[in-house]
């Protein structure tokens, strides 16, 4: 036996550092001799041969037992042998080179063992449990707790799933049984290795077939879309097109559990916003329904999207790990808009959110995990999964108060590097950023004119990125874009949103040399209805039936959503609307009366608070309170109807501003940019004017110059600003309400004053539908208010 | 790059002739036909990505870029055309709000183009993507009746449940 030098630790036991090396390797092999081959009673002695087909040389070796550790090198055939004093089995090794690295285990019991290291043996260690699967995050945590995972029948198990996942390969295992154990002579120069070594190069050699399917933008659709707004997809059929409709998740499912038929090996992963600026069946139980329905229909691994972030961490850990919304403001009834599962519970995602790139500031921590490992036999795939750095900026105070968001290709790079360090086979990246095609048809594999803001971070990534898939722009494409930094083609994806289509993406992967080919394909998720089938599809589509489980599903929390949205919270005297265009859409320029009644529920709808003005931003208020509407009782208001209204989830914040301030912040309603922002040739106005809350009032002349700098605007006539009818005091300061998206940022809808003037801002943490509610129930037969703005020429 | 994409540019006009307008010798030369595709690009660069985000902010974007550059020239052309295609590449996944905006672009750069003498297909390299299928889609939004003004989406209660939908 050679021995290379070796180092020794002990932890916890007696040990004398004064020991050199080469003093410990005549000590152990002392030992080795005086007891026929074991170590003594307090050690622990494995010796082996770590190899992937050629040796590992020069690769070192660390062993972690339940108690005690070791390190050592192998030699140049890869053998090595290493001791621990004081130990105590079952053990865990790992060897690692520059290329790769390595697992194996030593089952309890043993003090003087044999134990290979290879890439079967990693394959092993993988499947002892799931939270092996990351077999370098195993071994750095494994103690006496995990100790149990490696009893002799957990081994044995293990090692027969990597035997018959082979066989089922194909590879001839030429009468290998004892992967750790079997005696293994790596080939060395013209030296052809034993069998063991042959195969392993007949694994190596061997290519296996991942699939991959992926989704983004899902948004908790998982009914089906409307046609106009996601539902729909235009395929290209011969020179010509063909509409059809898609999306909903039985069909999904149905998608899903064909593309898995065709490969077992198999993975489902996501790109971020699966749930938020949902639907009210889903918003209403704060999307538990689209978390439970994504995880029955197999999504195993999504990133975060700026959307998951909305309500913010606390509730988007709560999404992940399971239990009931905060009880308060009617909302977070078990059974009506929680825990709406068996027994009044809420499991949680089945599936891991990864957020590489977001770190919680006060504690330094990542607030989720970064990566996550897929092994498919004998390779794996590494996922790390990030949202875009410029979420903070999209999402209000209260959804990313206490993160950080870093830079995405610096994240993306360090990860990547250190999974293939770790030896996964493959890197794909789950990115919620995105860019955009000129394809003016679906599935058009030609990715013409890709442009956005994803084409800068994938300039920047480096050779170890296999596969990017993205997501947030809401658009459909399969490019292999070439990568300047990675100088190569990098393959990348993205499929709409509403789950309109899944993304098939194939990847041939052979251990030991990694990624050797990639190919992807978007898939319509199109109805199998007459609609759509009444003429032929085009060549290369397919209809999916609805999937019967997940349908019921469907059916369920879509009943679920209809009771609690027939909950009525309040009573209108007339319909209560927005400034509208002439063509029925928003008009930001003129006043709002809803607006304004919602600034009334930020002034009053938070129990004990008291502020002297609220000031709301027109594009927040979504839709209008109609009076009499087919479905309900005429002037009733229901939840629904104003979760409708107020559906991004803002808290409501307090800040200082003085007289002057105020008056500033109205003449930003039309100054630049603004005042090309938003348009109303009819009537011939401009801007975006603030919804303000009863007791303020105000005038401005429309026929003055709008446009003008930030500062210079001069519109209101200053004399005329009221609050409750005193003469606004430029030089008092004025205790303001805002909602959460106004109040933070730089430049919320080109607003500034509030955001980066306001002080002492409060978050007061009541969510602005919360608030609206409660000032529906504490106000019978609301009247739609009286304007509050005047408007001169 | 410039100079690669006028060669394929060329070459693209070679033996086409113009689907919506009177087939003729091409009306471009190799610089209109640069700065056409110099235009589109900036609208591209500058408006596109706003189209997920607000249909309305790309609508604004565009008519704002279109305003920026000589009245009745290829580069007003280039941005009106570029406004059309990227609504286009929207409606295919029925965004809300592409396709009024394409129907908007598509009726603004038709009577530029035809003022200024330049087929379909000349017009159509100015932007990547399928040139049979583009110029087969903007023929057939023309042939189709005149779409109604676009409608705000409104709440429609239906058993309690309330949902945004188009008007």
């Amino acid at each position: 036996m050679q021995f290379k030098r070796v180092s020794l630790q002990s932890i916890g036991k007696v040990f004398n550092p004064t020991y050199s090396g080469y003093a410990l390797i005549a000590m152990c092999s002392a030992l080795v001799v005086a007891c026929g081959g074991g170590a003594g009673d307090n050690g622990i002695v494995v010796s082996g041969t770590a190899a992937t087909g050629a040796p590992m040389q020069n690769a070192s070796v660390s062993m972690r037992c339940v108690s005690g550790s070791a390190t050592g090198v192998t030699d140049s055939t890869g053998k090595f042998s290493v001791y621990a004093i004081n130990a105590v089995a079952p053990c865990v090794l790992e060897a690692s080179n520059s290329i790769t690295k390595l697992h194996s285990v030593v089952g309890a019991g043993s003090n003087n063992a044999v134990a290979n290291v290879t890439p079967l043996t990693e394959q092993l260690v993988a499947n002892l449990d799931s939270s092996a699967v990351d077999t370098a995050a195993f071994f750095n945590s494994f103690d006496a707790s995990k100790a149990s995972l490696l009893s002799s029948s957990s081994i044995a198990t293990a090692q027969t799933a990597v035997l018959t996942s082979l066989a089922s390969a194909g590879v001839n295992t030429a009468g290998i049984t004892d992967l750790i154990k079997a005696p293994l002579v790596p080939r060395n120069g013209t030296q052809a290795g034993n069998a063991y070594d042959q195969l392993l190069d007949t694994v190596a050699a061997t290519p296996v077939v991942v699939k991959l399917i992926a989704l983004n933008d899902f948004h908790g659709n998982f009914q089906e879309p409307s046609l106009t707004n996601g539902g729909t997809v235009t395929l290209a059929n011969g020179a010509s097109t063909k509409s059809v409709s898609v999306g909903g998740a039985a069909y999904i499912a149905s998608a899903l559990n064909s593309l898995r038929a065709a490969n077992p090996n198999n993975i489902t992963v996501g790109a971020g916003d699966l749930m938020a600026a949902s639907p009210f069946a889903s918003a209403i139980n704060h999307d538990e329904s689209t978390v439970d329905i994504l995880s029955q229909m197999g999504v195993e691994v999504s990133s975060v999207g700026n959307h998951e972030f909305d309500r913010g961490i606390t509730e988007l850990k709560r999404i992940q790990n399971g239990g009931c919304y905060p009880a308060g403001y009617g909302q977070g009834v078990v059974g009506v808009d929680t825990c709406l599962q068996t027994g009044g519970t809420f499991a949680g995602a089945r599936y891991k959110y990864l957020a590489a790139n977001v770190t919680d500031t006060a504690t330094g921590k990542p607030v989720l995990p970064a990566t996550y490992i897929k092994r498919f036999g004998t390779v794996s795939v590494g996922f790390i999964g990030l949202t875009f750095r410029g979420t903070v900026n999209s999402v209000g105070a209260g959804g990313v108060a206490g993160l950080r968001f870093d830079d995405e290709a610096t994240v993306i790079n360090t990860y990547a590097n250190k999974l293939k360090a770790q030896g996964v086979t493959a890197v794909a990246v789950l990115i919620h950023q995105g860019g955009q095609t000129t394809a003016s048809t679906f599935a058009d594999p030609t990715c013409p004119g890709f442009s956005g803001d994803i084409t800068a971070i994938l300039n920047q990534l480096n050779s170890s990125v296999d596969l990017v898939v993205s997501g947030h722009t809401h658009q459909e494409y399969v490019c292999n874009f070439p990568s300047t930094s990675a100088g190569k083609n990098i393959l990348l994806t993205s499929t709409g949103f509403y789950g309109q289509a899944l993304s098939e993406i194939n990847l041939t992967l052979k251990p030991g040399t990694g990624l050797v080919s990639a190919s992807a394909r978007t898939v319509p998720v199109i109805k199998n209805i007459s609609a759509n089938t009444s003429t032929p599809l085009p060549a290369g589509f397919s209809a999916f039936d609805k999937d019967s489980t997940i349908d019921a599903l469907v059916t369920r929390y879509t009943n679920l959503s209809t009771t609690a949205g027939q909950v009525v919270v309040g009573s209108v005297t007339g319909d209560i609307k927005r400034a509208l265009l002439s063509n029925g859409t928003l008009d930001q320029t003129n006043e709002s009366a809803l607006a304004n009644l919602i600034a009334d529920s930020y002034l009053t709808g938070v129990p004990g608070f008291t502020a002297d003005v609220a000031f709301v931003n027109p594009g927040s208020v979504r839709a209008d309170i109609l009076s009499t509407v087919s479905g309900k009782t005429t002037g009733t208001v229901l939840y629904s109807e104003l979760a409708t209204i107020e559906p991004f989830g803002n808290t409501l914040m307090s800040l200082n501003l003085t007289g002057a301030q105020i008056a500033r912040l109205l003449e930003e309603q039309w100054e630049a940019p603004n005042h090309t922002a938003k348009t109303n040739p009819a009537a011939g106005t401009v801007g975006r004017i603030l919804g303000v809350s009863s007791g303020f009032t105000y005038t401005y002349n429309n026929a003055a110059a709008a446009g003008a700098a930030k500062g210079s605007g001069a519109r209101v006539d200053s004399s005329s600003i009221r609050i409750n009818g005193a003469a606004l005091d430029p030089t008092r300061v004025y205790k303001v309400v805002t909602n959460s998206y106004m109040a933070t940022g730089t430049a919320p809808d080109n607003f500034t004053i509030m955001a980066t003037q306001g002080t002492n801002k409060v978050d007061t943490k009541m969510l602005d539908l919360d608030a609206f509610i409660a000032y529906f129930r504490a106000n019978a037969n609301v009247a739609s208010p009286a304007a509050r703005v005047t408007r001169l020429n | 790059m410039r100079s690669i994409f006028l060669s394929l540019l060329l070459l693209g006009l070679a033996g086409h002739s113009p689907a919506g307008l009177a087939a003729g010798a091409p009306a471009l030369d190799a610089a209109k036909a640069a700065a056409l595709h110099d235009a589109a690009a900036q609208a591209q660069d500058k408006c596109f990505k706003e189209m997920y985000r607000d249909p309305n902010a790309y609508g604004l974007c565009i008519r704002e870029l279109s305003r920026a550059q000589t009245a009745q020239s290829v580069e007003q052309l280039g941005v009106l055309y570029f406004g059309f295609v990227g609504a286009l590449s929207y409606m295919r996944v029925s965004q809300a709000g592409a396709t009024p905006l394409a129907n908007e672009f598509l009726k603004s750069f038709r009577a530029l183009q035809k003022a200024k003498g330049i087929s379909d297909t000349e017009l159509c390299a100015s932007v990547p993507g399928n040139c049979e299928l583009r110029i087969g889609q903007t023929l057939a939004m023309e042939r189709a009746a005149p779409m109604a003004p676009a409608k705000s989406l409104i709440p429609v209660c239906k058993a309690g449940v309330c949902r945004l939908e188009g008007q």
